[in-house]
């Protein structure tokens, strides 16, 4: 009963702190996001810049295959590093499953004849799906490249008429000529949309909005620790001595922190969710997000929960490190930050090495950043169990940390 | 005797802290431990509490203590160093996590809690309290079950005068209803109200019978 007593006047504590935590929160991962987005693309764009490798299936003795494979290479100038390889589809296959490549391009027999004559036979692009937001990523890059192809065309079309008029071509013969031009060059933009074909082996991973609306929410989760500091850390061990005394036991009180804990930052995430899913809704963005609704979004943000806990856990066992504000501050801040950064809320992780994802995958924050992907593609329920048993750990060491406290030397 | 300490014994890691301490006290008295920062006050009272584990014996009225946990909730008082308080709660919310509300009532009425003034900042959120109203609350709450032992650690260090008195004026009266009080202290003060002195020094507990505690601290 005294533990139930314990738990309710922590969260009647939690409530009275809202309003300074929920500036707090807000401000520090807007600031963050931002701040930290920047810094990434910046790393990102540099040298270091991770090498994607493609595998190219195709009868390379087509005719402008090699004009094909400039044009793809063009890549190479956007935001990623690109390598394409011809190789046969069962070594692409194997390479795809092995890893050694993100992809392959299927480019069927007569593609280059047939997008000379405006008669698109759909490429395909062949991938595993784990890395969607990456693949979405490239898929735009592709379609970007066209784009400018087609601008380039265009340009040329008008080019090529005033070239005829400087030299006194007559009206009657180069005005058929251009619009016979101009037609075939919008027949080959309107064809374009069919132009490649996407194929995910594997599971379907988070688009660029679902992995974005997903490294959000977590990151605010996070970062809410740092808002609750004024009030969950305790500068003394009087009050669990007390507590103990009254037959309060460290695990009893550390449930109830735990509880009160969860309760009041689970509602504020929620809250949070909401609140970007009708950002979302109401600014026609919901293509963005798969054309979701609010009524997906408020199940989004329910079943958050475990994710919540396991980081409502975390909080609290680094509060129960700590005895004062500024350290409390700065380990929540980088634990925060650093988890944010390796699990690649900022940027894409696919850019960073594959050790660096697989740590990065395995470590807490990278567990609740699957499970919160995953709940937009589906098969989340296979992260719930590292997710919970990491929402154990944490819970169990913050019970020993305040039996040692409790316990600890007095003078 | 009312309440018998026996061979009280702690150590820490392999540091002996506590090398068995021993006292006793009739009803209505109030006890002194006196020593120098580190001597070990607190984890005595720490041990008599329950609250952290240590060797030795502990009956209040022939009722062991160290192995009765229920009874020494009911028997016994702690009021630790430091602020058993929640900040961003009012007095009132605190005290209601030890009292039921109708007891909280009664004792803010005519009661312990009336006595140690703090009806007086009820609605005072514990964050806006001066160090003497928070120790005036922490105390309430420590007696909440009416006990009749209370350990206090330090109650009054750092306190201003008027404070000092209201608590010394509360442990008088509670020493006239027939309780115990044992004070960890180094303040002469607090000293002064206690019936019976013991040193503690090199973990051993010393009467002082009046003799000299500057001396026998510093020797």
């Amino acid at each position: 009963m005294k533990g139930f007593k314990y738990f309710a006047a922590r969260l009647k504590s939690h409530v009275k702190s809202s309003p300074a935590v929920i500036i707090v929160s807000l401000i520090t991962a807007i600031a963050i996001a931002f701040a930290a987005f920047a810094a990434a693309r910046s790393i990102i764009s540099s040298e270091d810049r991770r090498l994607f490798k493609i595998g190219v299936v195709a009868d390379m003795t087509q005719r402008y295959m090699d004009l094909a494979f400039d044009t793809m290479n063009n890549l190479d100038d956007t935001r990623f590093a690109v390598e394409f390889e011809a190789m046969e589809e069962e070594r692409a296959k194997s390479a795809l499953s092995s890893g050694e490549i993100v992809g392959y391009l299927v480019v069927p027999d007569g593609f280059i004849d047939a997008a000379a004559a405006a008669e698109f036979i759909p490429a395909t692009f062949v991938t595993e799906g784990g890395e969607g937001a990456l693949v979405q990523a490239l898929v735009s890059e592709f379609i970007g490249v066209a784009e400018r192809l087609a601008d380039e065309t265009q340009r040329s079309v008008f080019g090529a008429d005033r070239y005829m008029y400087e030299r006194g071509v007559k009206w009657a013969v180069r005005d058929p000529l251009t619009d016979g031009w101009a037609l075939t060059f919008a027949e080959y933009l309107l064809a374009r949309n069919g132009t490649l074909r996407v194929i995910l082996t594997g599971e379907r991973d988070a688009s660029t909005g679902e992995y974005y609306f997903s490294a959000f929410v977590l990151l605010f989760a996070m970062l809410f620790g740092v808002g609750c500091v004024s009030h969950m850390v305790r500068r003394d061990e009087a009050l669990p001595r007390l507590l103990f005394a009254r037959r309060v036991g460290a695990v009893r009180q550390t449930a109830a922190e735990a509880a009160s804990y969860f309760i009041f930052s689970f509602a504020f995430l929620a809250v949070v969710t909401l609140l970007a899913g009708a950002v979302v809704t109401l600014s026609g963005a919901s293509g963005f997000l798969g054309g979701r609704n609010f009524g997906d979004f408020a199940l989004y943000a329910l079943r958050l929960a475990p994710a919540s806990l396991m980081i409502s856990c975390a909080g609290l066992f680094m509060y129960e490190c700590t005895r004062s504000s500024a350290p409390a501050v700065l380990l929540q801040f980088v634990a925060a930050i650093g988890t944010a950064y390796i699990t690649g809320f900022f940027y894409p992780s696919s850019f960073f090495p594959v050790t660096v994802q697989k740590i990065a995958r395995a470590l807490p924050g990278g567990a609740a950043f699957s499970y919160a992907k995953a709940l937009f593609t589906g098969g989340a329920r296979e992260y719930i169990l590292p997710v919970a048993l990491y929402a154990a750990l944490f819970f169990f060491a913050a019970c020993a940390v305040r039996k040692i406290r409790i316990g600890g030397e007095s003078q | 005797m009312y309440i018998k300490v026996d061979n009280i014994k702690k150590k820490y890691g392999g540091r002996e802290v506590l090398r068995g301490v021993s006292f006793e006290a009739e009803r209505g008295s109030i006890v002194g431990i006196v020593g120098l920062n580190g001597s070990g006050k607190s984890t005595a009272l720490g041990i008599l509490s329950g609250v952290l584990p240590g060797e030795g014996t502990f009956t209040v009225d022939g009722v062991d203590m160290m192995r009765d946990r229920a009874a020494r909730e009911r028997t016994v008082g702690y009021v630790p160093q430091g602020t058993p308080l929640m900040e961003e709660l009012t007095a009132r919310d605190n005290l209601l996590l030890w009292y039921k509300k109708s007891d909280m009532e009664s004792e803010l009425e005519r009661g312990v809690l009336r006595l140690l003034g703090v009806d007086k900042f009820l609605k005072t959120k514990v964050s806006r309290m001066s160090g003497g109203m928070k120790k005036r609350l922490s105390i309430g709450c420590a007696v909440a079950k009416r006990p009749n032992v209370i350990l206090l650690d330090e109650p009054t260090s750092a306190l201003d005068i008027l404070c000092r008195e209201a608590i010394a004026d509360y442990l008088t009266r509670f020493r006239e209803a027939g309780g115990v009080a044992v004070i960890a202290t180094h303040d002469g003060a607090e000293v002064g109200l206690c019936d019976k002195v013991y040193v503690l020094r090199d973990g051993v507990l010393t009467a002082a019978d009046g003799g000299d505690l500057s001396g026998m601290l510093s020797e």
